[in-house]
């Protein structure tokens, strides 16, 4: 036994003492029962992820290929592993994402200690983490499978994880749903790739021209997981309602998940490129606006945050998509740039959507409550957690010098320069169109970003609750800075990154242009003249020039009060009236007084947004499968007699069906 | 040597010009409004003036305010200096790195998203409704910027924009229909990011119909002087980039030397501060809900660009 351990590299035993920690964790947890302390777990999970980090550190850029618990097979398909440079690198994310959250459980965890079951709450985590992580190794079809829907299973028990709130057991309702239509796609899709490949292995799946069937698929399996238009509904309320940590851990890793599965599927196993190219571009496309576009008119800090989550992974498939395009065209440096894209964009994201949701989270813990319109003035009391959620929303608006500046840029290259080098006139226009669009999505979401950071930090509070708010505790704060500093150094690093995922980049479309080549914008030189602006006007300016604190301009009128304050609604009025027939933005006024219209006794405004997909779509879907299901329970009447002759008719078919065959 | 000194000397030329051109141009704006209303109006370089008397003033700033507050105007001041450095508004700039179109308009959406923070900080219902009308203007304008740029990098097969404006992309000369159109849409653009007529009055002085002018009520003494100054440049570097496409649309200047290159660009300049005066003199500010519709003429012009470039590209 010890002879064949210490023959195991290194890298490949520090990663097996990560999973190892984490599953034996996530037993302990769940015996541990309601006792279980919060403090005692995120140490493992933090431990779990360094070790899975540190092996990843020391394995850079190595292949391994190796399979578990022979004997004990997976019904179909043994249970075999591989690590690669592109699972690596997803890996990384995963560890990163893990190891934040687990800083930040504790501080949160405790606020809430008699709504969750700690002991279920942790044997949850692990195992959502853990079977994340083997998602990403999975070699074969099976393999992938069972843990992806033990990941989508442990998800959903923790977002109903709160158990006092109704509305956690109806997100988490939803979200079964849509986990379940995804599983089933992701379930026929497999099959029938079986069929046409005769095999469960990824790296068999290769160069057929007749899969366009069960690519579809697991397309659109991989779209309802990532939540893409039109999918996303579960997003908003699953990622709201979930406890903070775990909302985090969906939108930072999980979804990264679906995109590994579209590269590993797609892009590697290039074939059908062009369906799913043009697929994966519309749906990426309008997913972006519209995700933005209802991120903008949200009221809840966190469903603001779920809903820009769809615009991110809408970039990602975007990117994805122009990359099957560019390789279907044979454009391999320009595959190579939006590849880069899509991965820089996987990697930002993952960091500071992690970042935003703990600053919701920590505002949440603090206040008591995620709705922005009683909410304001909160810099003052939690001064590092508002200086770190603005550094996010900085970077997530794509504002340079943060690293989401980087993969925008990026994206609007790629798509700028197919703009030229593609073949079809039709490709191009697109291409340029996007640029367009982009454009407008790019001042949406400063539009979003400066709403959430100014409503929710500055200006004067809203309500009595703000004016009780703390800094939250030591061990949140420390995780939301860390992530701050990581957005702003890997801003001014984004070469040497694209270089470390150079092997990636070779494995999927076969060139690795430099980080420099793919990047060459002096965002340091700016930077640095930023700097020297900044020092300039302090030492020469400000420095003599007496500051004196006054009120805020009222026209004189003496003390305004806070309800004359710009709202979250007013603030994105003038935008929701624009697109008032998308988000179905009602406005109604209601004056009453003794016919004085001056002098009224009762005003009241109101403004309601509905989320048109759910009342047009979804809504008579379900409406139709809930008259069916009536119409089927008709059938199970509770009588006896009925069953046995059901039993009669269906033994007389298989008799049937039998002598047929 | 010579070439190091050459370099020393545009350079100089240019920070001389970057650093008192945009008041004098503002100047000369207020001087023909003036001339245009019957009025004598003040000297063009009273600007000049009032931000030196504002820059040895105190400063009074509201209670409510946190650190984004007072640091905004120089975070602006710093990307407005960095756009102004790579951007080709006057065709005497030095070459510098980076000028890439997407790089450019993303610093300018660094600037508004601390200016719209600052408005939102003094918890003033003024400055909040500037903000929410500012970033409404933004969005609306925002695809016609980019899709006029983009074209012309289409065309030009590179998104640096000093190679587009260079006078010397083979690529991209005798296209003078484009030049004209993504001038013309740009002028449009500028019109709206600059909050000039009829899209904003800055002279108004009523806080509830402002748009700019709302979101800087709060400052006063060196950071209002430091405002005024980036708006100022501002002004000049988005007319001045789009004077220099109706510029690139003349062949004669494709051959002329520097020296008429360079004032081909004041003049262009000049020209676009006169229209603006004339337009302010004649013109009424719109209606916010008819603004929409004013902007579409950008974006049609804008996508009329992409259409030749993606055609005949």
């Amino acid at each position: 036994m010890s002879a064949t351990l210490s023959s195991l590299p290194p890298a490949l035993m520090l990663l097996g003492s990560g999973f190892g920690v984490w599953t034996l964790g996530a037993l302990t947890a769940l015996f541990s029962g309601e006792k279980a302390k919060h403090h005692v777990f995120s140490t493992i999970m933090l431990l779990g992820s360094l070790f899975l980090l540190l092996g990843l550190f020391f394995g850079q850029g190595d292949i391994y290929t190796f399979t578990l618990l022979s004997p004990l097979n997976f019904v179909l398909a043994p249970l075999a592993l591989r690590i690669e440079p592109l699972s690596a690198l997803f890996l990384v994310l995963l560890g990163i994402v893990s190891g934040a959250v687990a800083i930040f459980s504790t501080g949160y965890l405790t606020h809430f200690h008699e709504r969750i079951h700690a002991g279920i709450y942790w044997a949850c985590t692990l195992i959502y983490v853990t079977s994340m992580g083997l998602v990403l190794m999975a070699s074969n079809a099976i393999v992938f499978l069972i843990f992806w829907e033990i990941m989508a299973l442990s998800s959903v028990a923790l977002v109903a994880s709160d158990t006092v709130r109704q509305r956690a057991q109806r997100a988490a309702l939803i979200y079964l749903g849509s986990a379940t239509v995804s599983g089933a796609l992701l379930t026929g899709g497999f099959l029938w790739y079986f069929h046409i490949f005769n095999s469960w292995d990824f790296a068999s799946w290769q160069n057929n021209p007749s899969t366009l069937g069960p690519a579809l698929l697991v397309f659109f399996a991989i779209a309802v997981q990532s939540g893409l238009w039109p999918f996303h509904i579960w997003m908003p309320y699953a990622q709201a309602e979930a406890p903070t940590p775990i909302a985090a851990l969906m939108s930072g890793a999980m979804e990264k998940m679906a995109m590994y599965a579209v590269i590993r599927l797609f892009l590697i196993n290039c074939s059908d490129g062009l369906v799913i190219g043009y697929l994966a571009m519309f749906l990426g496309t309008v997913s972006v606006l519209w995700g933005i576009l209802f991120a903008l008119v949200e009221r809840d800090l966190k469903r603001l945050l779920a809903y820009s989550t769809v615009e991110q992974m809408g970039l990602v498939v975007l990117s994805l998509g122009l990359v099957l395009l560019c390789k279907h065209n044979g454009l391999t440096v320009l595959a190579a740039l939006a590849f880069s894209a899509a991965l820089l964009t996987c990697i930002n994201h993952a960091i500071f959507k992690t970042l935003l949701f703990f600053g919701a989270g920590s505002v949440d813990v603090s206040v008591g409550t995620r709705d922005l319109s009683v909410l304001g003035a909160l810099g003052r009391s939690m001064p590092i957690t508002m200086c770190c959620f603005l550094i996010g929303s900085l970077s997530i608006s794509a504002l340079p010098p943060f690293n989401g500046f980087a993969n925008k840029w990026l994206i609007y290259q790629s798509l700028f320069q197919s703009s030229f080098n593609s073949p079809q006139v039709i490709d191009r226009a697109m291409a340029l169109l996007v640029v367009g669009i982009l454009g407008f999505v790019g001042a949406l979401s400063v539009a979003c970003y400066t709403k959430a950071v100014g409503i929710c930090f500055l200006g004067r509070p809203r309500s009595e609750a703000v004016t009780r708010a703390k800094e939250g505790s030591r061990d949140m704060v420390a995780a939301q800075a860390v992530l701050a500093a990581t957005c702003v150094f890997a801003g001014l690093f984004i070469p040497q990154i694209l270089n470390m995922a150079g092997p990636v980049l070779s494995d999927v479309v076969g060139v690795v242009p430099t980080g420099k080549e793919l990047f060459p914008l002096p965002v340091w030189k700016v930077a640095l003249l930023g700097g020297l602006v900044f020092a300039a006007v302090y030492a020469l300016v400000f420095k003599n020039s007496p500051v004196s604190k006054f009120v805020t301009w009222d026209c004189g009128y003496g003390d305004l009060p806070v309800r004359a304050e710009e709202t979250s609604t007013s603030f994105s009025d003038p935008i929701a009236r624009i697109f008032a027939p998308l988000l179905q933005y009602r406005i109604s006024t209601e004056i009453k007084g003794r016919d004085r219209r001056h002098f009224p006794e009762v005003i009241r405004f109101e403004t309601v947004t509905k989320p048109i997909l759910e009342e047009r779509l979804y809504r008579p879907i379900i409406g139709l499968l809930q008259t069916l299901s009536k119409g089927l329970a008709q059938l199970q009447t509770g009588s006896i007699h009925l069953y046995l002759l059901y039993v009669f008719f269906t033994l007389l078919i298989l008799v049937g069906i039998g002598i047929r065959l | 040597m010579s070439t190091a000194l050459d370099t020393l000397a545009n350079w100089s030329a240019f920070v001389v010009f970057a650093l008192f051109a945009p008041p004098i141009m503002i100047g000369i704006l207020r001087k023909t409004k003036a001339r245009l209303q019957n009025r004598i109006g003040a000297s063009i370089f009273q600007p000049i003036f009032d931000l030196r008397k504002f820059l040895r003033k105190g400063e009074t700033i509201s209670t409510v305010t946190s650190w984004v507050f007072r640091n905004t105007c120089v975070i602006n001041l710093a990307a407005m200096i960095a756009v102004a450095c790579m951007v080709p508004w006057v065709s005497f700039k030095p070459p510098t790195s980076g000028a890439d179109i997407f790089f450019v308009i993303y610093l300018f959406a660094l600037a508004r998203f601390f200016t719209v923070l600052a408005a939102l900080d003094a918890g003033s219902a003024f400055s909040g409704f500037g903000a929410s009308r500012e970033v409404t203007l933004a969005l609306l304008i925002e695809p016609a910027i980019i899709l006029s740029f983009a074209s012309l990098g289409c065309v030009a097969h590179t998104s640096d924009l000093n190679q587009i404006f260079s006078f010397s992309d083979q690529l991209i000369q005798n296209r003078n229909s484009l030049w004209t159109l993504a001038g013309t849409g740009l002028f449009i653009a500028s019109l709206v990011e600059l909050s000039r007529m009829p899209v904003d009055d800055p002279t108004t002085h009523l806080e509830l119909t402002m748009v700019h002018e709302a979101m800087f009520l709060e400052y006063s003494g060196p950071n209002f002087a430091i405002a005024e100054y980036t708006h100022y440049l501002k002004l000049c570097v988005m007319f001045g980039i789009s004077g220099q496409c109706f510029l690139h649309a003349i062949p004669y200047f494709w051959g002329a030397g520097p020296v008429i290159q360079a004032a081909g660009s004041i003049a262009v300049l000049l020209m676009a501060i006169g229209t603006i005066a004339f337009i302010e003199s004649t013109s009424v500010k719109l209606r916010w809900t008819k603004l929409p519709e004013f902007i579409a003429y950008s974006v049609a012009v804008s996508l009329l660009c992409v259409f030749i470039a993606i055609i005949r590209g």
